[in-house]
């Protein structure tokens, strides 16, 4: 379990991150969402022991990041969001270096490389030079340097930019099958859509603040908590604007162009085929109607504001 | 306590053998065909100079008139100047091997990678010194050929070649460890390249000149040369290992051959440049820092301490009488000493702005956490700084008192400590000044510049400046400057000068405390926010 408690820094004259707090438990892919300069690198740099904490700390499984560094190193695999790679060695050899110093025992080196060389699927690259391979294969690469030693929480920071889709989606594959095993993933990324289908738990940080944190679902009704149907009509919309605020369970209706209205609805199911079938009572010709769900997009432009810090 | 030293050799072993950033290195380093060309051209080279050397000077032996002992000492000077061009190889080719090995991996941000596995600094920078000075070593080994041409054909022993052969080494080593250092400090590549080449400069020019001063004495003094006792820093400098190979110095009644010396000298210099680049590389008050702060007093006590011993016996007995006959009245040999250890502690502004000041330092914070705290001595935080300086002082005073001491078993009089204390007084006032000003300043980096460059210009510049304009034969007795100079009883050249150092010492030190009490109290106000925020109680979101 890893418990981040109100973790701050501040640089001379900038405070990238302002006390953020949050646990993660294991099995949980947490999702960091934020614009550029938010302070993902910033915190997860931190959690990774390669930046000292200006207050607060990170506790994972009872080690603190601040006093007991070597054991938290132990745990975590940290992928940066940059390569970091060597000249002039071969696949196999950086798996190696990372694998010897990581303590695997010289016994089980052989044996752990050709495992995550097929997780990641680099296997046939194992004898060639890492500055010969692809952006994505050099990608994939850092992944299975973070898996040698099998950490129990792994901080991914923007693992898919470079990726291609079908590397991307056999990623996020893989990012859901380390969480299945039962590690920690936090996974940092300014792309939403994807993050969306594969985390479990999502952060929206902003200027260093920790705006929104829980599951997605959770986030989003509590951005948004009743049900928001479109409505299309042939007409003008504007004129049915004030029959329908005036129905049962409505909040709220406006017209949004042309033919097209959005009700807020606060009834169940039930109510809403009630609604519908008013609707159709009182002459309106409804060609669609259907609820707009919202979606972790919507729920961050909600939320920042896109100042930057 | 077994188990935990059967721990503590797993961990050095892991740490020394198989250190898995040298057999990286080492990979990188052997692969394709370019260190077999280098190592070609290099013997190439070496063997090319060697022959020219050897026809120059045995060419003479083939003309008639030409004494066995002429030859031999051709054959001797050809020895010489082999050693001489392999302590050029290692003076070359270490601090260029080493310099970037650090920087590089900094840029390229490998080196976050590293750190973020289980990986003390030691561990990293063992690894570092071992692939570098391997190389090195390599160089050394390929020459043996060369050298051995000189033992077969009689310009020197096996013996002869074998210390030699360590005395480089080491020298090498030394400066790996320099290059490394400067590796670890500097932000980018070409300065670590040039400030590695300039500590190596700086190492050779200064142990040349001790070690030729040495050997020069021997030659024209004794006429001994190898096989003579000569002070052990003649095995210092990589010019002139043919002539300090077999050099030995008597130490308790044993002949102590200075390599030996030089090897702990040598591993002592290393150890210390290590903890240095690895107080770098860790977090702040990290176990590196530690051991640095522990080194630091050690060495001061030690040096001191010899200084004592040495000079013990000419400050007490010639100096008084010779100071009193140029004009300056009743200052005894003990003050003398006082006086002298004070201007030997000069060197202590270097960290004066490291221990005063702090603030943010690229990834680092240096949060004050009091002003005085004996429990922080060692851990490099501003609470330990203060503490730190004071045993500094303490190291420097003390050592050179017992080693004069355990010398003559004459203890030092009243008058020596009395300037201990304008000693400590002087560095506890600039030390309040430097709290001022980083409590006034909010940049780390700019408050060190700041109290640097204003110690510089009130202290240290002045007195070669009024030299200079005044010329050598100063007058200080007609300069007024110089009774508003607060270095005055250090400079000792008054009449008088202890009753004068303990009126200083009062002032500087009410002055003293006054500035820390206005430094301290804006601190605590510019950082109650900061505290505030420490305190308060979290909550999981
Ligand atoms: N070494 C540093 N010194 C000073 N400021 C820094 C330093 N590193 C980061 N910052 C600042 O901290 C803030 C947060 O940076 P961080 O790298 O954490 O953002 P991020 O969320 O990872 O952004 P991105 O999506 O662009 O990677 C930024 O405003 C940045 O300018
Ligand atoms: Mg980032």
């Amino acid at each position: 379990m890893l418990e981040v408690k109100n973790l701050r820094k501040e640089y001379a004259g900038l405070t990238a991150v302002q006390g953020i707090s949050f646990n993660l438990h294991p099995g949980d892919i947490f999702g960091f969402i934020g614009s550029n300069g938010a302070g993902k690198t910033t915190t997860i740099r931190m959690i990774a022991t390669l930046l000292e904490p200006t207050a607060g700390t990170a506790i994972l499984n009872g080690a603190d990041i601040r006093r007991d560094t070597m054991e938290v190193r132990r745990m975590i695999g940290y992928m940066p969001d940059f390569f970091g790679l060597y000249d002039d060695v071969k696949v196999w050899e950086y798996l190696d270096f990372f694998a010897a110093i990581y303590r695997v025992p010289t016994k089980q080196r052989g044996e752990v490389i050709d495992s995550v060389l097929e997780l990641t699927n680099l296997t046939i690259k194992k004898d060639a030079f890492v500055q010969s391979l692809s952006r994505g294969m050099q990608q994939r690469l850092c992944l299975a340097r973070c898996l040698v030693h099998d950490p129990t929480l792994l901080l991914l920071d923007e693992p898919a930019s470079g990726l291609d889709p079908r590397a991307r989606a056999e990623l996020k594959e893989l990012i859901a099958e380390l969480g299945r095993m039962g590690k920690i993933v936090i996974v940092s990324s300014h792309i939403l859509p994807e993050l969306a289908d594969f985390c479990n738990t999502v952060g929206i940080i902003e200027r260093g603040e920790l705006l929104a944190f829980g599951p997605v679902s959770k986030i989003v009704t509590e951005m948004q908590p009743h049900r928001v149907l479109a409505v299309q009509v042939l007409g003008a919309a504007a004129d049915f604007v004030g029959p329908i605020a005036d129905m049962p369970n409505v909040l709220s209706a406006v017209a949004v162009g042309e033919g097209d209205l959005r009700v807020e609805f606060s009834g169940d199911l039930e109510a809403q085929a009630d609604f519908l079938a008013k609707l159709v009572g009182k002459g309106m010709r409804v060609a669609t109607f259907r609820e707009d769900s919202a979606d972790l997009e919507d729920v961050f432009l909600k939320l920042t504001t896109g100042a930057l810090n | 306590m077994a188990s935990a030293i059967g721990a503590w050799m797993v961990a050095n072993r892991d740490v020394y053998i198989g250190n898995a950033t040298a057999m990286r290195d080492f990979r990188v380093q052997l692969r394709g065909n370019r260190s077999v060309l280098l190592f070609g051209l290099y013997l190439f080279v070496l063997i090319g100079v060697a022959l020219i050397v050897y026809s120059s000077t045995s060419g003479m032996s083939g003309m008639s008139g030409v004494t066995i002992v002429d030859a031999q000492s051709h054959l001797k000077q050809f020895y010489e100047t082999t050693m001489g061009l392999l302590g050029l190889t290692v003076c070359i080719v270490a601090p260029g091997l080493t310099a970037t090995s650090i920087v590089a991996e900094r840029q390229r941000q490998s080196i976050d990678l590293v750190f973020s596995a289980p990986v003390t600094p030691k561990y990293y920078l063992v690894g570092k010194m071992i692939s570098s000075f391997r190389y090195t070593w390599m160089l050394l080994v390929l020459s043996l050929p060369v050298t051995a041409a000189s033992v077969v054909l009689g310009g020197a022993s096996w013996a002869d070649v074998l210390v030699a052969y360590i005395l480089l080494s080491l020298q090498g080593l030394i400066l790996t460890a320099f290059a490394l250092l400067m590796s670890a400090v500097s932000p980018k590549p070409v300065g670590a390249i040039i400030w590695s080449y300039a500590a190596s400069l700086l190492y050779n020019i200064g142990a040349y000149a001790a070690s030729s001063t040495a050997l020069a004495t021997l030659r024209y003094g004794r006429g001994g040369g190898a096989g003579s006792e000569a002070p052990c820093f003649v095995a210092l400098s990589p010019w002139t290992v043919g002539e300090a190979a077999r050099t030995y110095m008597t130490l308790g009644g044993h002949q102590v051959p200075n390599w030996l010396i030089m090897a702990v000298v040598s591993l002592l210099i290393v150890k210390i440049c290590l903890l240095g680049a690895g107080a770098l590389l860790s977090p702040s008050g990290g176990k590196e820092v530690v051991g640095l702060r522990i080194h630091a007093l050690l060495y001061t006590a030690t040096l001191s301490g010899i200084a004592g011993w040495m000079a013990w016996e000419y400050l007490c007995h010639i100096a008084p009488t010779s100071f009193s006959s140029s004009g300056i009245g009743s200052v005894t040999g003990s003050a003398i000493c006082g006086i002298m250890v004070s201007w030997v502690a000069m060197p202590i502004f270097l960290f004066m702005p490291f221990v005063g000041c702090f603030g943010f330092d690229r990834e680092r914070r240096y949060m004050p956490n009091g002003v005085f705290s004996i429990r922080h001595l060692l851990d490099g935080t501003p609470a330990g700084g203060f503490p730190f300086l004071l045993s500094m002082l303490l190291c420097l005073f003390g050592g050179f008192a017992f080693g004069g001491w355990y010398h003559m078993r004459i203890g030092v009089s009243f008058d020596f400590w009395i300037f201990a204390i304008y000693s400590f007084t002087l560095w506890f006032f600039f030390w309040s000044l430097a709290r001022l000003v980083s409590s006034l300043v909010n940049n780390l980096k700019t408050s060190r510049v700041l109290v640097f460059s204003g110690f510089m210009f009130l202290v240290v510049m002045p007195y070669p400046f009024l030299l200079a304009v005044a010329g050598i034969d100063l007058d200080i007795n007609k300069m007024s400057l110089w009774d508003l100079y607060i270095l005055e009883p250090i400079t000792g050249r008054r009449a008088e000068p202890i009753p004068k150092a303990i009126l200083f010492s009062a002032i500087l030190f009410g002055l003293a405390v006054v500035i820390t009490a206005i430094g301290e109290s804006r601190t605590r106000t510019k950082l109650k926010s900061m505290r505030n925020y420490d305190e308060r109680p979290y909550q999981a979101a």
